[in-house]
């Protein structure tokens, strides 16, 4: 009679190799014995596709994830994610700011977090244009729904990009870099720093570490390295991409170590006349952004390779058969293989931080899959992503 | 030929190479080159027979393409389109033949295991460990044990524990 739970070591955990990770989680929790081997975690959970971080559940707070290869939900409760706003993710590392402005690092997998120092500028405006109605900003500091709201403000608005140097379950001397918005500057840590160094001088649209050095993409496709240091410098370096320089969203992509791309994002503005007359007429104005009403649709998607040794650009009109990943997270590269069910040559998005402002009836629905090959387009999620949390994607590393 | 002779005392003569699927068989043969008969104390006659089959059509397999290799060096033809054709088709039928092969009720995929890995043949461990988590995937905690038989030995303490770790996966 077969006594399944007394298999062997060794056959146990190569069954092990053929699970994801739901399944290695509900295997761990069969029996005794294969609890033990689950737990030695001898080999990495078979890959899925990118999980996407959507937003929380108002009544259990518990933060949803959509798992794109399962095509299902799940819910994740973990201290920092209640109420919190994710601005970036990098190797499974979510980047949260949380209701009181404080910065977190969280692993959602493992629940391991790191608190990183007090946001640098807060005291500094936000250089929102005029463009923006007069209420955005308006400070009225003694009126406690007011200090709520600007609060929610500050949170959604003040960090544009987060990423990390490396991966914190391999390397604990990681640098987190993020983006100031209000500031137009970049500023970066350490675990263990108490204060963040401020790079002056830095208005970017992405930021990535590649082969150990970090290179800032900026307005009009103006390429930076990053000098850290006790006086950190950007300098601009060539190739100078000069195709697609108007766009706002610009990805940098570390592609397998052996590339440094530049992805360009082209979007169109959807804005209804009527909807930005619209005033808080379904009584929910608990900080949300009615006010301003637009959101964004992605037309199509530009590829170039940046040769730094050779100040030279390539556009790539197909990807390999692999796949990218972008929106707020660091890119993440991926190729069928790797990725059961993942389309060759697409470009996967989410909406990113150009669409922080989206009315609530766009929310942050411009999210799909674009075919660099044949320039076109398709859906992958379907349901309204509200304008509350940006969604990330985020690939699973417990 | 080699005698292998399975746990309840049934002897089957094989070719070496098909015997030597078994890495622990190919351990002896090397020690010891007059060795001729292997007793197998831990593989019945039912099982021994079906392992012989997957090493018996995995030989053939790979005997086939080295032949057709040889073939097309010895000829020179110049084009090596032929040869990857063939050993793409062969792969594929290959897998095919596998995909067949491991379709067999629980208990044998068990004793299968278990003679794939006492006999170390790890393309017969992949492909049945494979098996055994494909049939564990999608499924609750609870369906795996239904499935497998298996007894849940936690006490309810433990378990409302082990399902805190990761809530979201037990929903």
């Amino acid at each position: 009679m077969a006594n399944w739970s007394e298999l062997p070591q060794d056959p146990l955990e190569l069954i092990t190799s053929y699970l994801s990770l739901t399944d290695v989680n509900r295997f761990s929790a069969v029996c005794q014995p294969w609890r033990f081997i689950a737990k030695m975690k001898r080999y990495a959970p078979v890959p899925q596709l990118p999980w996407v971080i959507l937003t929380e559940d108002r009544e259990t707070q518990k933060r949803k994830f959509f798992n794109m290869s399962e095509q299902r939900h799940y819910y994740i409760d973990l201290p920092e994610l209640r109420g919190g706003y994710c601005v970036g993710c990098s190797f499974g590392w979510l980047f949260i700011v949380s209701p009181n402005i404080e910065l977190y690092l969280v692993n959602p997998f493992t629940g391991v977090r790191y608190c990183l120092p007090p946001l640098p500028f807060l005291n500094e405006g936000f250089g929102l244009d005029n463009s923006l109605d007069g209420e955005f900003v308006d400070e009225e500091p003694y009126d406690e729904h007011s200090t709520t709201w600007y609060l929610k403000l500050l949170q959604k608005l003040t960090i544009s990009r987060a990423v990390l140097s490396h991966d914190p379950n391999k390397c604990e001397d990681f640098f987190t870099m993020i983006y100031v918005r209000g500031s137009c500057r970049m500023a970066f840590c350490r675990p263990k720093d108490n204060i963040w160094t401020i790079v002056p001088h830095s208005p970017i649209n992405d930021v990535i570490c590649y082969k150990g050095n970090f290179y800032a993409v900026a307005a009009y496709n103006n390429l930076y390295e990053v000098h850290l240091g006790p006086d950190p410098e950007m300098r601009l370096i060539d190739p100078w991409v000069q195709e697609c320089i108007t766009g706002e969203s610009r990805y940098l992509v570390d592609y397998f170590g052996k590339h440094l791309l530049l992805v360009c994002r082209n979007k169109v503005k959807c804005r209804d006349d009527d909807t930005a007359k619209e005033q808080d007429e379904d009584g929910d104005s608990d900080g949300e952004f009615i006010r301003y009403r637009h959101g964004t649709r992605t037309t199509f998607f530009a590829v170039f390779e940046l040769d730094l040794e050779k100040e030279e650009w390539h556009r790539w009109n197909d990807l390999g058969g692999n796949a990218l990943f972008v929106g707020t997270n660091r890119a993440i590269v991926g190729c069928a293989s790797k990725f059961p069910g993942c389309k060759a040559d697409c470009i996967y998005f989410t909406s990113d931080s150009t669409d922080f402002l989206a009315s609530n009836k766009y929310g942050y629905n411009d999210v799909g899959v674009y075919n660099l090959i044949e320039d076109r387009m398709e859906a992958f999620y379907e349901d309204h992503i509200p304008n509350t949390s940006m969604p990330t994607w985020l690939l699973p590393n417990p | 030929m080699i005698t292998l002779t399975s746990s309840d005392g049934v002897q089957f003569d094989v070719r070496e190479a098909v015997a030597k699927e078994s890495q622990i068989i190919r351990d002896m043969i090397q020690d010891d080159c007059v060795i001729t008969n292997i007793p197998l104390a831990n593989v019945n006659h039912k099982i021994l027979s079906i392992v012989l089959e997957y090493c018996q059509m995995h030989v053939d397999k790979t005997e086939m393409e080295v032949n057709a290799s040889k073939h097309q060096t010895t000829t020179g033809e110049g084009s090596s389109s032929v040869p990857v054709a063939l050993k793409v088709s062969s792969n594929k039928n290959l897998n095919d033949w596998d995909k067949e092969f491991i379709n067999v009720d629980l208990d044998t995929l068990y004793d299968l295991i278990l003679a794939a890995n006492y006999l170390n043949i790890s393309g017969l461990l992949n492909l049945t460990t494979q098996a055994a988590a494909d049939i564990i995937k999608g499924k609750t905690t609870e369906e795996i044990r239904a499935t497998f038989n298996i007894k849940n030995d936690f006490t309810p303490e433990e378990e409302a524990a082990i399902r805190k770790e990761n809530p979201w996966a037990f929903e």
